[in-house]
């Protein structure tokens, strides 16, 4: 990730603020921090002088009030005290240092671990680490899976996917498509590429899946829109066989047959689908190693390709696709982020391309809000939606007000007609300075 | 310091410190008849000229009590846009959309005006100075024809004129100062002592359209009004340049809507003779006191019904004068017969407009 704005800071950077030792306030820069101390703490409260130190300000009490200082003001309980003597961050003592920066970082952890509760985030460094403990699933749970697989798939062909049994376990489906996804590069360099282009349609292509028996299944998209991707295909069925060399615990292959029988459920299910064909390509290849088809890496998978849509919900308002994804209740939050975060995530390019339309929206939101005219909106947006009242930056309203019959020069159609006399010898002159008008106008 | 309007008037606003009181303010008798473009007090006596869309302008002479009687009007071919009196009090001179400025002269009795200057467009602003040097009264006009001239008052030709970028909006003057501020957010410094050309040029601090300008009482600079409810403090030296700063005014969020605010446009903004302050009025019908070297808000008023569209206060600093009439900033629809107009005498009580002892930074 490059430099993207988090709402968090670092651990370093929150480390590194300055803070005051008396409020325990942090601060952007000493700067800040040096005249906060200034006006809270070191501001004597007779005559407003502000003083550098607390020393500085007891002794100007002395000299030049006769009083003393007894304490610091607007100070935490225990750090009253005037004998310590605080610059800035110069003058803490140790302890309470230590102290402080044990606060922060236990500050800091427990934010993290909020934030990663409510986002679904992995931690930073535990992403790509996480995934790798699955390889070393026993190799007797790896066969359970597969029996367990072999299992379903067997009564799948008999009961031919009612579906009643197969979509309880969207986990299952969230998790397994990075499956799919990895083997797909791994066996298929050139394969992948077309499989990417195609994933959006998937849903559409969904109805055709009970049709074929194994994987065909997940492209049952391809065969409605790619034939020559059908031609791909039945090296995909044998891939059991492929068996990639390395990979051992190819357990992600029953992972990838269970996933596709719940595609034909994804319909009744738009919730989970839209992940899928958003999660397959891109991030896997990138977050995942190739060799870690576990289960246990879905999970963490799946969680964080939500939240960059999430993220662009928040910067963007209302997201745009939100029409089209309709279902209703909790799992109506993920299908729009989902379709959202489906174009950035699958490719690239479409990312940007879907970006304006959101912002545009919101402008356009904005503006019907605001019904003001086009140049006020940058201000509009820049501060919160703000509407000039008067927001002709080009004439001013006593200009236009002039232009009126009623304040025209002519005293034709104004029933105030108290000037009388004066006014009707000038009449001639009256025409002339109309046409200056609407000159200027001009 | 004793109430100007009567001892009730004293102890008005002490009871909340941000936010004044309006109750005791006074209504001019007589007031004009259509919206009031300016209001100007008399630098020598308690008199203040008002200009008017009725094409008038009237002299109203306020009595200590803050009643007010009509003493003199002199009328215009157009609506008369702006009204200024001369340093010694003597005369009146207004300026509007006949193109015209008119000079009555009080001080001789006279009751009908003389034309003191013309212009191709319509006049929106006229100021008194002196001339450099003899220190005689001259006169200054801003127009919309993109001109400043300069007048003796005798002669039927201007005795300067000075180019402008634009239409000329707002102009002030305070010693040799003068301020002119145009269409399209230009305004140019002028030092009287070499009144033929710019002293400086510079683009508005703010964004948005000036709508007035308006000096500092020792003319070291000056503050600007914009129609985005925005004010700009700024000294016309580089060497003051830190101290310029702008701030928001004049914006309302609507009850019950927390994301939007409505911005206003600044209309009026006077320093007060004595304590240097000032105020802002603006379109959202309120006025504020402010001091722009503790950078603080002074007091705050309440909505006074209507949008103001002028302010002035006189000679002492003891009146605030508002004239609560329609400024055309929200259109022609909202020009109803039934909008008030009016001009309100406020009594400034002690500490209303000075300084705040103890804010001020070392």
């Amino acid at each position: 990730m490059g430099k993207k704005k988090r709402g968090h800071p670092d651990v370093e950077e929150i480390l590194s603020r300055p803070w005051c030792y008396y409020c325990e306030r942090d601060f952007d820069d000493l700067k800040i921090l040096i005249s906060h101390q200034k006006a809270k703490h070191f501001k004597c409260e007779r005559c407003g002088r502000r003083l550098n130190t607390a020393g500085g300000l007891s002794v100007h009490m002395n000299q030049v009030h006769k009083e003393n200082l007894g304490a610091v003001e607007n100070a935490l309980p225990n750090r009253t005290g005037t004998d310590v003597e605080i610059f800035g961050m110069e003058g803490i003592p140790e302890d309470v240092l230590g102290t402080h920066n044990q606060r922060i970082l236990s500050q800091f952890h427990q934010a993290e671990a909020d934030r990663r509760a409510v986002t679904g985030n992995p931690a930073p460094g535990t992403a790509g680490s996480a995934p790798k403990k699955p390889k070393f699933e026993s190799p007797s749970d790896i066969k359970k899976r597969l029996a367990e697989h072999k299992a379903r798939k067997a009564a799948e062909a008999s009961g031919q996917t009612s579906s009643g049994d197969v979509t309880p376990t969207p986990a299952e489906t969230g998790s397994q498509s990075p499956v799919v996804g990895q083997s797909v590069p791994a066996g298929f360099p050139q394969a992948g590429a077309p499989f990417m282009q195609q994933t959006p349609p998937q849903p559409s292509g969904m109805q055709a899946n009970p049709s074929f028996p194994n994987f065909p299944q997940q492209y049952g998209d391809t065969v409605a829109s790619a034939p020559a991707f059908q031609q791909g295909q039945p090296p995909f069925v044998q891939q059991p066989g492929y068996g990639p060399p390395g990979m051992q615990p190819f357990p992600g292959q029953p992972g990838f047959n269970a996933a596709s029988p719940t595609l034909p459920y994804q319909q009744p299910l738009p919730s989970v689908t839209p992940p899928q064909p958003s999660g397959l390509p891109q991030p896997r290849p990138g977050s995942l190693p190739p060799t870690a088809p576990g289960l246990p890496q879905r999970p963490s998978f799946s969680a964080p390709h939500f939240n960059p849509s999430q993220m662009q919900q928040m910067h963007h308002g209302v997201p745009l696709h939100q029409k089209g994804a309709t279902p209703v209740g909790p799992p109506g939050a993920s299908p729009q982020q989902t379709a959202n975060g489906q174009y950035p995530q699958t490719v690239p390019s479409p990312a940007t391309a879907t970006q304006p339309p959101v912002s545009g929206s919101a402008e356009g939101q904005a503006k019907a809000a605001e019904g003001k005219p086009a140049e006020g909106e940058k201000k509009a947006k820049k501060e919160k939606a703000s509407k000039l009242v008067y927001s002709d930056n080009e004439v001013s309203p006593e200009e236009k007000m002039a232009k009126l019959p009623r304040y025209a020069f002519v005293p034709d159609n104004k029933e105030e007609t108290v000037l009388g006399s004066a006014v009707e010898a000038t009449v001639t002159g009256v025409v002339d300075d109309q046409d200056e008008v609407t000159d200027e106008h001009i | 310091m004793s109430g100007l309007f009567g001892a009730a008037a004293t102890s008005a606003a002490a009871s909340n410190p941000t936010q004044g009181d309006l109750s005791k303010d006074v209504a001019l008798n007589n007031p004009p008849e259509d919206s009031i473009s300016e209001l100007s007090f008399s630098p020598q006596t308690e008199h203040l000229a008002v200009a008017s869309w009725d094409k008038k302008v009237r002299i109203y002479e306020i009595s200590p009590t803050g009643q007010s009687e009509g003493k003199a009007l002199f009328e215009h071919e157009a609506p008369v846009l702006s009204c200024c009196w001369s340093k010694d009090g003597g005369k009146v001179v207004g300026a509007g959309a006949d193109k015209a400025a008119r000079l009555l002269d009080l001080a001789s009795g006279s009751t009908s005006p003389q034309q003191v200057a013309a212009h191709e467009q319509p006049i929106r602003t006229v100021r008194f100075i002196e001339a450099p040097g003899s220190g005689s009264p001259m006169l200054v006009t801003g127009s919309w024809d993109k001109t400043v001239k300069y007048w003796d008052l005798r002669q039927s030709n201007p005795v300067a004129t000075l180019q402008c970028q634009e239409r000329v909006y707002t102009m002030d003057v305070k010693d040799r100062l003068l301020v002119i501020g145009t269409a399209d957010r230009y305004i140019n410094v002028v030092n009287l002592n070499d009144p033929t050309k710019f002293y400086k040029t510079m683009q508005s601090p703010l964004k948005w359209q000036t709508r007035v300008v308006s000096c500092f009482n020792d003319a070291t600079g000056f503050a600007v009004g914009s129609i985005e409810g925005r004010c700009a403090i700024q000294y016309v030296e580089d060497k003051d340049s830190n101290s310029n700063f702008s701030f928001k005014c004049h914006r309302q969020t609507p009850a019950g809507q927390t994301s939007t605010t409505n911005v206003y446009s600044v209309n009026s903004i006077n320093f007060h003779p004595v304590h240097g302050t000032f105020s802002t009025s603006g379109s959202d019908g309120t006025f504020h006191f402010w001091d722009k070297d503790a950078k603080h808000r002074l007091k705050g008023y309440p909505e006074v019904g209507g949008t103001i569209s002028a302010t002035a206060f006189n000679r002492t600093g003891s009146i605030f004068a508002y004239a609560v009439s329609y400024d055309w900033s929200k259109g022609y629809a909202f020009n109803t017969p039934n909008s008030p107009n009016k001009i309100m005498l406020h009594s400034v009580n002690g500490d209303e407009c000075k300084p705040r002892a103890g804010t001020k930074k070392r």
